[in-house]
């Protein structure tokens, strides 16, 4: 697979994690560190940003990219003023997500083109969280989003890619990373979400609500090398999607 | 029974009744239960199959709230009422020492309460049009949101542009009991007072979902009704109507179990541990995303097994009474009513951690405010 690069940073691990839910800072810090990711996302609402002993921000080692989220944003100005708080506190990578819908928590796609147009003018790295709609992911790179991140099914909800049919076309048509965000409950899931093509994904309740969060971090990582393993070693299976680099389809990857 | 409801008390009630535990359990396997299944849930023969009941929650809980568990403090600000509810220690014709807060008093109650390690206030008041005005508790918010990250207020009802105030001034959570969603049982507890009007109460928490509350919380008040299971039906059936028209905002639920007052009332028909496991148990099932709080009403045992089962929000180091964190402090106990656990935060939070949950006082932000 071709190396994941966002923003100008690039990332071994194609696999990122979520930050709530877990037992313990010392739960969130072990599955960290067991995963191997190079960026946790982590709630504003949820951490005292100003202060270098809070207990989330604590537990994240120092060489992994915090990616700052605006949970409990339902509009696009919540979201803005969540950016720059997190700016004046050293933070420039955005996890944009604005869901109005406390039940589902459905990304709200009118209010995040509208922050994003914002938040990309301001100079931040802008990666917004979105329904699996092929066109808004279209008009978000247009405007110079760093990453796309549509969910697989529903925030928290472990029931695997319910989107397939979008996220291959998003994933066929991208010029931006494709992370495949939320729902994905089982390491399987996350290999699915590779072996179709996305750059990486990212992993919180299958995880944090685990028994063992360290054991299950090691096993979606393993689940994704293997995946990214198995797209380099060209894959017998005819695949119906967008392949890599296979000796019967040469010209796949011409551009 | 409610506006909303297309059937009345009886069918509901005689359906509940005769529900069969084939009917349980298959509701039990369903990924997606209905108000159906809500309806077995809360059934008598629901009750041999509680311990699966509380295996289902307690993974719904998982799914939605992780290993934590929220803590928030109650700050009342006015003992005095002009209503006169037969069940509660701040009513009218009870003679008792009362106290309403001013201004500086608040803020010493609300940094006691800091202090203790609480970013999440939950502000309660008697209905006391001088006390606790509106315009004056607005004042407060706007100074409290500089000191807590989430404030919910616990009010008399109020109308759209009372509620609109309120949440401006920095207000984001708006909890309102019904009591008893039996109209005929409401009207004879509740004997003076504005509070009489039980439309203008039922109608309340939607004047506040237009006022723009992101949170809504309801509840009846367990202990009055002798049928708990219609009342639990009556309040799921208003949060799916509340739900239907209010799609921002999140439904919270409370389960207050009424407990002798100061005033010597006796409780009509008291609900055990096991009928209220149930009802929690049966809206954790039915209503997966939302908060379930439990007060310190509750004894400490009790909480702390629903916090790892279906509760995602506990109060703690409670104090019940204007001034009660100041008179604890020197050493008094004042209250609105009995309180069964009576431990400390520190405490609180080590039993919840050796649980295996991890205690969160911090999840919005003074950000979100206008």
């Amino acid at each position: 697979m071709k190396p994941l690069i966002i923003g100008g940073k690039t990332f071994k691990s194609r696999l990122f994690l979520g930050t709530g839910k877990f037992s313990s800072s010392n739960a969130l810090n072990a599955a960290v560190i067991a995963s191997e990711t190079e960026m946790v996302t982590v709630a504003l609402r949820r951490v005292n940003i100003n202060d270098g002993s809070d207990d989330i921000l604590g537990a994240i080692p120092k060489n992994v990219t915090v990616l700052l989220n605006t949970s409990g944003a339902r509009n696009a100005a919540d979201a803005l003023k969540i950016a720059r708080f997190g700016r004046a506190a050293g933070y420039e990578w955005i996890k944009l997500e604005i869901h109005p819908d406390p039940r589902y928590l459905l990304p709200d796609p009118i209010e995040t083109y509208n922050a994003a147009v914002e938040l990309v003018k301001d100079g931040f790295k802008v990666l917004p969280y979105i329904n699996a709609d092929p066109v808004l992911s279209k008009r978000l790179e247009d405007i110079g989003v760093h990453a796309v991140m549509p969910l697989g099914s529903p925030i928290g909800s472990n029931q695997g890619i319910q989107t397939e049919a979008m996220l291959r076309i998003i994933i066929e048509q991208a010029n931006v990373p494709v992370i495949v965000d939320a729902g994905l409950g089982m390491p399987s899931h996350a290999a699915h979400a590779i072996e179709l093509g996305a750059d990486a994904v990212l992993i919180n309740t299958a995880i944090a609500a685990a028994g063992d969060p360290a054991a299950m971090a090691r096993a979606f990582a393993a689940a994704i090398t293997a995946a990214e393993t198995a797209l380099d070693a060209v894959p017998a299976a005819k695949l119906d999607y967008a392949s890599p680099t296979s000796p019967l389809n040469t010209f796949n990857d011409i551009i | 029974m409610l506006p909303y409801s297309k059937y009345s008390a009886e069918e509901l009630d005689d359906y509940i009744r005769n529900t069969s535990p084939e009917s349980v359990k298959n509701s039990l396997r369903s990924n997606a239960p209905g108000f159906t299944d809500f309806l077995h849930f809360i059934s008598p023969a629901a009750i041999p199959l509680l311990p699966e009941l509380r295996e289902s929650a307690a993974a719904v809980k998982r799914m939605y709230f992780g290993k934590t568990i929220r803590l928030y403090a109650p700050l009342y600000i006015s003992s005095y009422c002009i209503n006169n509810c037969v069940y509660c220690g701040f009513r009218s014709s009870y003679n008792h020492q009362r106290r309403r807060l001013n201004f500086d008093e608040i803020m010493n109650e609300a940094q006691i309460i800091k202090d203790m390690g609480h970013d999440s206030l939950l502000l309660i008041t008697g209905e006391d049009p001088k006390g606790a005005s509106v315009p004056f508790v607005a004042k407060c918010i706007r100074e409290l949101k500089k000191k807590f990250s989430y404030i919910n207020i616990e009010f008399y009802p109020m109308n759209e542009n009372d509620y609109r105030t309120l949440f401006e001034a920095g207000c984001h959570g708006l909890t309102l009991y019904q009591e008893t969603y039996d109209q005929e049982l409401y009207q004879t507890l509740h004997l003076g007072g504005p509070k009489q009007d039980y439309m203008f109460r039922l109608n309340a928490l939607a004047a506040g979902g237009r006022a723009g509350f992101y949170n809504l919380g309801m509840g009846a008040l367990l202990g009055l009704n002798p049928n708990w299971r219609i009342e639990a039906t009556n309040l799921a059936i208003h949060a799916m109507w509340i739900r239907k028209k209010f799609w921002r905002s999140r439904t919270q639920f409370s389960f207050p179990r009424i407990t002798p007052t100061q005033g010597g009332f006796h409780v009509p028909a008291p609900v055990s541990d096991t009928e209220l496991e149930q009802m929690m148990l049966a809206f954790r099932l039915f209503f997966r995303e939302s908060d379930l709080f439990l007060s310190t009403r509750e004894k400490h045992e009790f909480r702390t097994r629903m916090a790892e089962i279906c509760a995602s929000h506990l109060s703690a180091g409670s104090q019940v009474a204007p001034g009660g964190y100041q008179a604890f402090l020197d050493g008094q106990s004042l209250g609105q009513f009995t309180m069964n656990d009576q431990l400390s935060v520190t405490t609180v939070i080590s039993d919840l951690k050796a649980r295996g949950l991890e205690p969160v006082f911090k999840d919005w932000d003074l950000c979100f405010s206008a």
